[in-house]
C-alpha cells in the first residue's frame, strides 16, 4: 500500500530535510547538501500525488460504522490515520494537520491531501527565527516586569517549543466610506466679570475611498484570536508563493475557520480604521464626535497564507503558560503571572511616598 | 474781657470734648444703651485693650449713610482705633437697617481671622443683638475678642489656624485618599503590563496611504450656544475691607 504521507528525505543521504529559518534553500543537516525549493517540489511532486491517492483510499475506510461504538461520529470525523513513510508507523492526526513530526522516528512528515486544490495556501512567510531565538526572546520578554514572581524565571522551564505554520486569511479590500461628525469650535471671551464661551456646532460630512492590503485574520480555531492579533504586524516583503518544502521540520495546520467566517473580524477593523481616516480629515475643530457612518466594500479579495509562529509553553506552580512568537519578526506575546505580595507592596510603597508629598501640595493650595 | 475769656474756655472745652468723643470706645448715637451701661462697657473694653495692647471700638448708629457698612466700619477703625500695638477692631451696628459689621486692621486680621475669628465673634453676640440685649451683645463681643487674643498669645497662632508643625486633618485625609487612589491605579497599570495580549481593533497598519481619496467634504454650521461662567471674586476673604472683617444682619 502506498504511503498517505510524504517524508522529505535527502536524495543524497536519506536523512530528513529541514527548512532552516532565514535560509532560502532546504538543507540536509546531516550531509550539508542544500536544495532549491523548486527542486524539492519537483522531486516530491509525484510522491505527493501518490500520497493524496493513498490518503483518499484510506479515508474511504473511515466510515463511521467501521469506527466502532467507542468513537462518536464527531470524534471519528476529526481523527485520521496516516502512515509514516519513514518507519511505517501509523500517525493519528486531527483533520487539520498539514505537516507534523512522526512521534516514533521524529521524521518530518507532510500530509499533501491537506493542501491540494482549494486547500492549498497561496503564500507562505518562511520562518526567520530559530528555536534559540525563541528561547532568548522569551527570556528577554520576562525582563522589566516588576510584578513577576522572583522564582518564576528560576523555577520555570520551557516545557515545549513548537514551530508552527498557522493558517491566515489575508483580506484585500477597496472600500467607500462615509460618515457624519458633530464638530465644535470654541471661542472664549474673557470679560472682567465672566468667561464667555461661544460654541459653534457644525455637521461635517465626509465621503471617500481607500484600500487596505492583506489584513491578516487567523483561520485556526486552535489559536487564540487575541494572541494571533497581538503578534502582528508581518512584513509582507518576505511573502513567497506557497511550497510544501517550507513545511519540512515544522508543524502546520490547515484552516478550520472559513474566510467567510473570518471576514467579519477584518470588516470590523477596516470600518474602525476608515472612520478614523475620515475623522482625521475633520480639521480645525476643537471637538469632533462621530454621529453615523457607513462603510461599503467595493472590491474584496482574499488569499490564504501560512504564517510562522513559535509556540512556547512553560509551567509555573503547576499551571501552564503559553507564549507565542512571531516566527518572522520575533515579537513575543503572552501573559505572565504576577506575585500578589509584590502587587500589594509596590503600590503601597508608592502610596506611602506620595502621601506626604501630596499633603504638602494640598496644604500649600488650601492656605 | 471776662466774656471773651469765658468764650475761649468754652471753645477749648468743646474741642477737648469732641476729640475725646471721637476716640471713645463705645459710642451710642442710636440711643440703645444707658450711660451706666456705656460706662461699664468702656471699663471692660479698656481692660481688654490694656491686657492685649489693642484698640477696640463699638459704635451704634441710627443709620449708615449710603448703607456701605464696610467702608463706614473701616473709616471708624482707621480714624480712631488703628493705633493699637497689636492691632485694632471695630464693631459697627446700624440700628435702622439692623445690620452689623466688624472691621479689623492688617495687624489684627492675623490674630482674629476672617475665616474663623470673625465667625466666632458673630456667634458670641448676634443672638443678643436680635433679642435687643445690646449691652449683653457688646459685653460678649469684648469677651470674645479677649478670648481670641488670649488664644493667639497662648498658642502663637490665630484661633482656627494650625500651629507650626501641626498636621491638618483635612489635608492629611485628602492626601491619604489620593495616595491610595494612585496606588490602586499603579497596581492596575503594573498588572496590565504583565500581558501584551490584546485584540486588534483597527487595520491602519494595512491601509495603503496613497489610496485615500476624500471626495465629499462638507461642513455645515448648525447653531451656536453660549456658556457664561462668572469669575471668582478677586477680592480677598475680607469682603472688601482694607484689613479684615465681616458682618451680617440681626
Amino acid at each position: 500500500m502506498a504511503d498517505s504521507s510524504v517524508s522529505y528525505k535527502c536524495p543524497n543521504c536519506g536523512a530528513p530535510l529541514s527548512f532552516l529559518p532565514g535560509k532560502k534553500t532546504v538543507t540536509c543537516e546531516y550531509c550539508g547538501t542544500e536544495f532549491e525549493v523548486s527542486a524539492i517540489e519537483e522531486l516530491f511532486r509525484a510522491k505527493q500525488e501518490m500520497a493524496v491517492q493513498a490518503a483518499e483510499a484510506q479515508e474511504s475506510k473511515w466510515a463511521i460504522e467501521d469506527a466502532g461504538s467507542e468513537w462518536s461520529s464527531d470524534e471519528a470525523k476529526a481523527l485520521h490515520a496516516f502512515t509514516c513513510s519513514s518507519c511505517g508507523a501509523e500517525l493519528v492526526c486531527d483533520e487539520n494537520t498539514m505537516a507534523t513530526e512522526c512521534v516514533y522516528c521524529g521524521n518530518p512528515t507532510m500530509i499533501p491531501k491537506r493542501f491540494d486544490g482549494m486547500l492549498k495556501p497561496d503564500f507562505v512567510i518562511p520562518f526567520k527565527k530559530t528555536k534559540q531565538d525563541a528561547v532568548n526572546a522569551l527570556k528577554e520578554f520576562y525582563k522589566g516586569h516588576m510584578l513577576l514572581p522572583s522564582n518564576f524565571t528560576a523555577n520555570n522551564r520551557v516545557e515545549a517549543i513548537q514551530p508552527m505554520y498557522v493558517p491566515f486569511w489575508l483580506f484585500d479590500s477597496k472600500i467607500t466610506a462615509q460618515a457624519e461628525f458633530r464638530a465644535e469650535k470654541h471661542h472664549v471671551i474673557n470679560t472682567p466679570n465672566e468667561v464667555i464661551t461661544e460654541i459653534s456646532v457644525y455637521n461635517c460630512r465626509r465621503k471617500g475611498v481607500m484600500s487596505f492590503e492583506r489584513i491578516p485574520v487567523d483561520g485556526s480555531k486552535k489559536m487564540d484570536d487575541a494572541y494571533m492579533e497581538s503578534i502582528e504586524p508581518f512584513d509582507y516583503g518576505d511573502l513567497v508563493e506557497f511550497s510544501a518544502a517550507y513545511f519540512t521540520g515544522y508543524l502546520a495546520d490547515k484552516y478550520d475557520v472559513t474566510a467567510e467566517t473570518s471576514s467579519a473580524r477584518a470588516d470590523k477593523r477596516v470600518e474602525n480604521s476608515a472612520i478614523e481616516v475620515l475623522k482625521s480629515s475633520v480639521e480645525n475643530f476643537d471637538a469632533v464626535q462621530l454621529e453615523s457612518a457607513a462603510v461599503k466594500k467595493d472590491v474584496g479579495k482574499v488569499s490564504y497564507a501560512m504564517v510562522p509562529v513559535w509556540i512556547l509553553t512553560t509551567r509555573y506552580n503547576d499551571k501552564p503558560y503559553t507564549f507565542m512568537m512571531n516566527g518572522q519578526t520575533g515579537k513575543v506575546v503572552g501573559s505572565l503571572p504576577y506575585d500578589k505580595t509584590k502587587a500589594f507592596l509596590y503600590p503601597a510603597l508608592c502610596s506611602l511616598v506620595l502621601a506626604p508629598i501630596l499633603y504638602f501640595i494640598i496644604s500649600a493650595l488650601i492656605y | 474781657m471776662l466774656k471773651k475769656f469765658l468764650s475761649l474756655i468754652a471753645l477749648i472745652l468743646l474741642i477737648s470734648f469732641s476729640t475725646a468723643s471721637a476716640a471713645q470706645t463705645v459710642t451710642d448715637k442710636a440711643g440703645v444703651l444707658k450711660d451706666t451701661e456705656i460706662e461699664l462697657l468702656n471699663q471692660k473694653i479698656h481692660a481688654v485693650e490694656q491686657t492685649h495692647k489693642i484698640k477696640i471700638g463699638v459704635a451704634f448708629v441710627k443709620s449708615v449713610v449710603g448703607g456701605d457698612m464696610v467702608t463706614a466700619s473701616d473709616d471708624i477703625l482707621y480714624q480712631n482705633f488703628a493705633n493699637g500695638k497689636n492691632g485694632g477692631i471695630v464693631l459697627l451696628v446700624d440700628m435702622g437697617n439692623r445690620k452689623y459689621e466688624m472691621a479689623t486692621d492688617t495687624r489684627m486680621v492675623e490674630q482674629i481671622t476672617d475665616s474663623d475669628g470673625i465667625p466666632f465673634l458673630k456667634d458670641r453676640f448676634t443672638s443678643d443683638l436680635s433679642a435687643g440685649n445690646y449691652y449683653g451683645a457688646v459685653n460678649n463681643f469684648a469677651d470674645g475678642v479677649d478670648e481670641l487674643m488670649t488664644y493667639y498669645e497662648t498658642n502663637g497662632v490665630a484661633y482656627g489656624q494650625r500651629k507650626p508643625g501641626e498636621i491638618d486633618p483635612m489635608a492629611a485625609g485628602l492626601a491619604v485618599i489620593i495616595a491610595i487612589f494612585l496606588g490602586v491605579m499603579i497596581r492596575s497599570i503594573l498588572i496590565g503590563l504583565m500581558s501584551n495580549v490584546h485584540h486588534a481593533t483597527a487595520a491602519s497598519d494595512y491601509l495603503k496611504k496613497n489610496s485615500v481619496k476624500i471626495f465629499d467634504n462638507h461642513d455645515t454650521f448648525l447653531f451656536m450656544t453660549v456658556k457664561r461662567r462668572a469669575k471668582s471674586s478677586s477680592s480677598s476673604s475680607s469682603g472688601g475691607h482694607r484689613g479684615g472683617g465681616g458682618g451680617g444682619s440681626f
